[in-house]
């Protein structure tokens, strides 16, 4: 099960509203190598871990990803919820208006909605991890291409923390991945 | 509010000492390991300062919250590190108190910390911090 607690992995205050970044830190949301894929994937993988080390690994990540979720998404909240319908339609967002309101969800910057086909479940623990490696990869450079775009500090702080969660993760999924294949031949 | 002083920091304790990063700073850079941290271009950390005495004691939670959550990703598949369950025991205790310390003082943070009064729909929820 999981409790809710009240306070974030890390502080988010957005001082200004700023709607181009929203549409670009949108896809740690819901793009290809977003949060909520993160979490989902860990969480539906781990139930075909082969041991006891595996299934925490990938249980504790997945919840850790969820608390990223919550992170990306207040951020989102905190640069939109003060904007116009103009200054919407200016960030080019009236379309996400009409649908969303002001609601966060999630979708890529390329706004493509958020789609399970961005992770697999294979039943594979070696197949399983070596797709983890790869998203924590993917979702480094995401945030890496996003920073380049970031010019406060309110942003840059929260971003960098979870660059560097990726490869954190990464480290811990290619230990895994390394024991298995190893004892897995 | 958490930012109102943000500074890099060129002091950190972060290459000596052990394996694991001194002073709690392991927060700001994101992971306990010191070996672990990989920069990106010429972008450093970020120091949190709370401005009052509430922010303090909540960001001290945050730290070892996350503290805890490294350590224990760590032990996860090191299940026999004696000195690392050490370490996430030591942060454990400090977490248990400075998180009694908060709900007594101010409100409750999960439901099992509810205390005298119902207080867990208390605005502000952790996404709506004011900077």
């Amino acid at each position: 099960m999981f409790k809710y607690e009240k306070i974030l992995n890390y502080p988010i205050e957005i001082k200004n509203k700023d709607l181009k970044m929203a549409k670009l830190i949108a896809t740690q949301l819901g793009g290809y190598a977003g949060e909520l894929g993160a979490a989902l994937r860990y969480f539906s993988q781990k139930f075909e871990m082969p041991d006891d080390e595996g299934k925490a690994l990938l249980n504790d990540i997945a919840t850790e990803e969820l608390g990223h979720v919550e992170m990306i998404s207040s951020i989102l909240n905190g640069l939109m919820k003060d904007a116009s319908l103009k200054e919407l339609e200016e960030a080019g967002l009236a379309g996400y208006y009409v649908e969303h309101g002001k609601g966060i969800y999630p979708v890529s910057a390329t706004n493509i909605p958020f789609d399970a086909l961005t992770f697999a479940v294979t039943g594979d623990p070696i197949a399983d991890l070596e797709e983890d490696l790869a998203a924590e990869e993917k979702a480094r450079v995401n945030y890496e291409h996003i920073i380049d775009y970031v010019k406060t500090d309110d942003l840059l702080a929260p971003l960098l923390f979870l660059r560097q969660r990726e490869i954190v993760h990464y480290n811990r999924f290619k230990e895994l991945l390394d024991r298995y294949k190893k004892e897995l031949k | 509010m958490y930012f109102d002083d943000f500074s890099f920091d060129e002091n950190l304790d972060f290459f000596t000492g052990k394996k694991i990063m001194l002073n709690n700073d392991g927060y700001i850079y994101g992971n306990m390991f010191k070996d672990e941290y990989v920069p990106y271009k010429n972008y450093s950390v970020y120091r949190l300062n709370g401005k009052d005495e509430k922010e303090r004691l909540k960001l001290k939670i945050m730290e070892e919250t996350f503290i805890i959550n490294d350590l224990n990703l760590y032990l996860d598949i090191h299940p026999n590190d004696e000195d690392m369950f050490n370490e996430f025991k030591k942060h454990n205790k400090l977490l248990e108190e400075y998180k009694n310390e908060y709900e007594n003082i101010y409100s409750s943070l999960c439901l099992s910390g509810i205390k005298n009064k119902y207080n867990w729909i208390n605005s502000p929820w952790p996404w709506e911090d004011k900077a």
